[in-house]
This record gives C-alpha cells, sequence and structure tokens, in this order.
C-alpha cells in the first residue's frame, strides 16, 4: 500500500522478510538478517523489508486500499464504548435526530398527501351534483386539491413539531426512549390544537400519543429486522 | 456517485421533510412578523398565532411540493441518463417549473420553466464553485526533490532513418497505487 511489504518480486541480497507470508498481526520485530554475508552498516529505507502484515492487518497485502466506515476497524475503540442512535428508514440507517425530523417530516407529508388524495376523490365522487362524467371529474379534482395539501400539511406539521419536541427532550434528559417519543406525541398534539379548546387539545395529544405510542409497541413485538425504526440511543456494543 | 446524498428513491422523502420544515419554520417566522404588524395594537398575539398557523404551513406545503417533484425528475433523469451531473438538476429544475405552471397555459409554462432551469444552474454552478474553491487546499503538488544534475543526453541512436523512438519509464508503483 504505502510501497513497503512489497518487495517479493525483487532481488534481495542480504535482507529477507520473515513475515512477507505472514498475515497475521505480528510482533514489530523488523527484519533479520538471513545472509551469511556481512550486513553493510548503510542500510537504506528502501531495503527494509517491513511485514505488511503488520502495518495493516486487515488488508494482507493484496494491494487493495480499503476505506473503512467503521472509525476504529483495527482494534477496540480507546476508553469505554459510547451508546450509539441505532434506527432505519427502510434500508437506510436513520441515526440522527435530523434524520429523525428530515424523513419523519417527508414520510408524514406524503403519506398525507397520498391519502388526502384518496379521500378527496372520494369525497368528490360523494358529493358531485349531476351524472355526466365532467362534472363529476370536476369535483373530484376540487376536492382533492381542497383536501390533500390540507391533511398533507397539517401531518407534515404535526411530525415536524414532534420531532423537533422530541429532541428538545432528549437533550434536556440525555436518553433517548419511548418515553421521550410518546410524551413529545402528546406535547405536539396538544400545542397543535391548543388554539381550539382545552378539550380538543387533550383529545389530539390523546390521538398522537395513541399512534405513536401503538407504533412502539409493533416495534416492541415485532422481529428484530424493522422497517422503519424511531432512532434511539442503543446500549453501547460489546467491545 | 455521490455519496453525501441518501440513495435515490429515499432521497425524496428526506428532501421533501427538508423543504417542508424549511418552508414551515421560515414561513413562520415570515408570517408571524407580518401578522404581529398588521394586526390591530392589542390583538397583535393573535394575529400573530391567526397568521402562523393559517400560512405557516401552506409555505411549508409549496416549498415540499417543489422539492419532491424536482427530486422526482432528478432520480428519474439519473435512472434514464445512467449519470448524475448539473443538467439533471437543471433539467430537473425545468420540468419542476413547468409542471407547476402547467394549469396557466403554455407561455407560463415556458416562461416558469426557464426560470426553474436558471436558479438549480445558478446554484449548481455556484456549488461547484464553493466545492472547487474549498478543495483548492488539497491540490496535489509535485515535491521539489534535491537530485543531483542529469548526466549529458546521450548521442541519439541511429534508427536508420525511423522516427525516433521514445523509451517509456517502467511503470513504477507509485505512492498511492
Amino acid at each position: 500500500m504505502f510501497g513497503f511489504g512489497k518487495k517479493q518480486d525483487q532481488p534481495q541480497s542480504t535482507i529477507q522478510s520473515e513475515f512477507v507470508e505472514d498475515v497475521a498481526p505480528a510482533a514489530p520485530q523488523v527484519t533479520s538478517v538471513s545472509s551469511a554475508s556481512t550486513p553493510s552498516p548503510l542500510m537504506s529505507v528502501s531495503s527494509i523489508t517491513l511485514p505488511g502484515a503488520y502495518l495493516h492487518p486487515i488488508t494482507k497485502d493484496n494491494g487493495i486500499e480499503y476505506l473503512f466506515i467503521n472509525e476504529n476497524p483495527m482494534g477496540v475503540p480507546a476508553g469505554k464504548p459510547k451508546e450509539r442512535m441505532t434506527g432505519s428508514f427502510g434500508p437506510l440507517p436513520m441515526r440522527t435526530n435530523y434524520d429523525k425530523l428530515l424523513y419523519g417530516t417527508g414520510a408524514a407529508y406524503l403519506t398525507g398527501f397520498f391519502g388526502g388524495g384518496i379521500y378527496g376523490a372520494y369525497r368528490g365522487l360523494q358529493i358531485a351534483q349531476g351524472n355526466s362524467f365532467k362534472i363529476r371529474y370536476n369535483s373530484v379534482l376540487n376536492s382533492i386539491g381542497r383536501h390533500g395539501p390540507r391533511i398533507s400539511n397539517s401531518m407534515g406539521v404535526l411530525t415536524m413539531g414532534w420531532a423537533l419536541l422530541d429532541n428538545t427532550i432528549y437533550s434536556f434528559r440525555g436518553v433517548s426512549d419511548y418515553y421521550n417519543h410518546i410524551s413529545a406525541a402528546f406535547l405536539a398534539g396538544a400545542i397543535f390544537k391548543s388554539t381550539a379548546g382545552v378539550r380538543p387539545a387533550l383529545i389530539a395529544g390523546g390521538l398522537m400519543t395513541g399512534v405513536v405510542g401503538s407504533y412502539g409497541l409493533w416495534e416492541q413485538f415485532t422481529s428484530e429486522k424493522k422497517e422503519t425504526k424511531i432512532p434511539s440511543l442503543a446500549p453501547a456494543p460489546a467491545a | 456517485m455521490n455519496t453525501t446524498r441518501d440513495p435515490c428513491p429515499y432521497i425524496i422523502v428526506y428532501d421533501i421533510g427538508a423543504a417542508f420544515a424549511m418552508g414551515a419554520i421560515g414561513g413562520s417566522i415570515w408570517h408571524g412578523f407580518k401578522g404581529y404588524r398588521n394586526s390591530p395594537r392589542g390583538d397583535r398575539f393573535a394575529g400573530t398565532i391567526a397568521s402562523v398557523k393559517s400560512r405557516a404551513p401552506v409555505v411549508g406545503g409549496g416549498f415540499a411540493v417543489w422539492s419532491g417533484l424536482f427530486n422526482a425528475g432528478d432520480c428519474t433523469l439519473v435512472a434514464i441518463r445512467g449519470k448524475e451531473d448539473s443538467w439533471n438538476a437543471i433539467m430537473a429544475g425545468a420540468a419542476t417549473g413547468g409542471i407547476l405552471a402547467a394549469r396557466s397555459g403554455p407561455q407560463a409554462m415556458a416562461v416558469s420553466a426557464a426560470f426553474g432551469g436558471i436558479i438549480l444552474g445558478i446554484m449548481e454552478g455556484v456549488g461547484a464553485m464553493l466545492g472547487r474553491l474549498s478543495s483548492d487546499a488539497y491540490k496535489p503538488v509535485a515535491p521539489q526533490l534535491d537530485l543531483p544534475a542529469a548526466p549529458p543526453a546521450a548521442p541519439a541512436p541511429s534508427n536508420n532513418g525511423d522516427a525516433p523512438v521514445a523509451e517509456k519509464p517502467a511503470q513504477k508503483r507509485g505512492f498511492f497505487q
């Protein structure tokens, strides 16, 4: 990789490495003089063959340079292993609070968009005054245009508020779990409907609590492999 | 492949979320101030709340729709053309502008499409410029070696009138290869 450990092809008169074939991380013995000839005191750096396996235990002298996603691929990280956020959005990791905010808001917006569109189409067919195709078509289009954006905007705002509150609670408590998620859900629903009065606010908060809580229960009781998992602090991986 | 963004179908959801959040938060500030200014004294707070409640989600929704259409177009172009470059973004921006103005007639559509393409072109250009500026510090520089002076050139070998054949230097393993 760095020019070391690549000397097998070239003739070496006095110095040979014992570790050329050895891929296990070996002790840092640099070289050994195997020839009977007297070693020259003037030894240039390029004539020293370091065991490549020692310098790069994983690359195994195959000439491939690896990029590691892991911060510490070679061994145990220094200090205590830290807790990490784990979560997923489909096949992608969803590890940070920003991921949660943006993916959550986007998914909620799209859900509201298409759900509102379908609801609007249904309502438009229901309230159409007349039987001709043109009138029905126009009624459906109007109704979709009314309900789709309204519902998607509401869902986007609710999810954004939930994620922001969740992040705020996390920053206060230093813990990210379903107590956070559920209380943030109640607060988000209550604030969303706070201008309508106490009773609607409590109802909206209860609805949001129900949604997030049932999602948490589903996450709890399904298998380990989840399609979408809200990012939470996972216990530290065994070092 | 752009490794700083998530892969294609998912980036649509991500960017819709980003655009909605941006629009809703920015719209809250904007319309909060506007509602405050345009309310009579004594109703300032109520006016602010009402204005934010009714207008900020609409701003966010507009941003989200623009971003969703743009990213859907971008991903479609990536899939069709098989490459990721600035032209994807510019074409997707033009298409988005055109689609969103589709109900205002062909002329408005053309103007809107041109506007979208130009805006995205400016954004891509500025992004490329910033990338170039910020990566200037990592330009590879030839090391200054203190080598002895080269020996005098040998007399050219006679090869019977043929063009002189340049000798290729033996391929050596570079530092990073």
